[in-house]
């Protein structure tokens, strides 16, 4: 076969494989792939504990009010990053999906129905935008805070800013669904013992 | 490993494990769930590997075997991935379509390939020079070349089937 040849079949190769790669990346559900990997190793949520009853919630419009206000301010912090796209490097796929998550937990909220898919929406929204971190740290040094801070009058946390927008929700969450509202919270940690489930059933040694 | 970092290899090795399986012959389930399993062990195994450039390489053998490991289980079908959605927000075009395909023709030819010269090409084009694939395969640099010639063949004549590159004007 002649160079020009090989050179042809190379290139379509080459080209196929990181269009095919590409797409996986931007396609992919990172977050939920991370979480369904340590949980195939054994890795589990630590369980909530019941929580005490809040004695006195606060009366559900402000607290409704207050959560929406705080998630509707994140959320255009965060239009404000990946919309502006001056950073190559950006990973926009997984702040964009982190605030689809905001957004809808908040009309949700609006719409009453926030109580179970509160703290898994947050949660979910902490992973894409700790793996966006990730990535930015990896890729061009800066942390998503940077970004964030430069767009905002004040130094921001992402982190800080989920914990807050996390007992603003809880506390609304309680005012509409009363006592049986879940905690907020739920960390990964090493489960003590035993196998996972895919190893009961065999799948894995 | 911390937790970051593990999160920074899922992110940067997971698509072209996929694609690496994909291309053994692998199902998109079959290689998703494969590539989920070699990064369960990797969390569990962690301790033992202490050079991070072996992380690839290791990876891509375990997830092999899990993909084999999970062929050979009594009554295997394809496990579905459900809990691992891919974003639906994207409309599909006619340019996608046409791109999948062609991904598909590609990594059914690849799979089809002799053992070999598939083991060669697959690494040649993950960036492996001649000399690092014959000291892994252990062959001799000519044979690397041999195999690689052979592949490349295979496929051009495939791919000329399939309009994929142009032919001889002559």
């Amino acid at each position: 076969m002649k160079r020009a040849d090989s050179d042809q079949v190379d290139e379509l190769i080459r080209a196929i494989r990181a269009r095919f790669v590409t797409r996986c990346d931007l396609t992919f559900d990172f977050a939920s792939g991370l979480a369904d990997v340590y949980d195939r190793a054994g890795l589990l949520p630590e369980p909530v504990p019941a929580r005490p009853r809040n004695p006195g919630p606060p009366p559900r419009s402000a607290a409704v009010a207050l959560a929406c206000e705080q998630l509707d301010d994140f959320c255009a912090l965060l239009d404000s990053v990946w919309l502006a796209g001056e950073q190559p490097e950006l990973p926009g796929s997984h702040i964009q999906r982190a605030r689809e998550v905001l957004a809808r937990l908040g009309r949700h909220l609006r719409a009453s129905s926030a109580s179970m898919t509160g703290t898994a929406q947050l949660a979910s929204a902490a992973d894409l935008l700790g793996l966006a971190d990730v990535l930015m740290r990896a890729q061009c040094g800066r942390t998503l805070d940077d970004l964030l801070t430069s767009r905002a009058a004040s130094p921001v946390s992402h982190v800080a800013v989920l914990e807050q927008l996390k007992r603003q929700v809880a506390v609304a969450s309680a005012s509409q669904a009363g006592p049986s509202c879940p905690a907020p919270g739920a960390t990964i940690r090493r489960r003590a013992a035993g196998p996972s489930h895919r190893e009961q059933r065999g799948g894995h040694s | 490993m911390g937790e970051d970092q593990f999160a920074a290899l899922y992110l940067q090795h997971r698509s072209a494990l996929v694609w690496h399986l994909r291309s053994r012959g692998a199902s998109p389930a079959e290689a998703a769930d494969a590539v989920q399993e070699a990064f369960a062990c990797a969390l569990r195994d962690e301790a033992q590997i202490r050079d991070q450039q072996a992380w690839p390489a290791w990876l891509r053998t375990v997830a092999f075997r899990c993909y084999l490991r999970a062929l050979s289980e009594p009554g295997h079908s394809a496990v579905p991935v459900a809990d691992i959605p891919e974003s639906l927000t994207e409309p599909i075009l006619d340019s996608d379509v046409d791109q999948r395909a062609e991904e598909e023709l590609v990594l059914t030819l690849l799979a089809g390939l002799p053992i070999q010269q598939r083991q060669v090409f697959t690494l040649h084009y993950e960036g492996w020079t001649t000399a690092e694939i014959a000291t892994h395969l252990g062959m001799r640099a000519a044979a690397v070349r041999q195999n690689l010639a052979r592949a490349r063949s295979t496929l051009r004549e495939s791919l000329l089937q399939d309009s994929m590159v142009p032919g001889d004007c002559s």
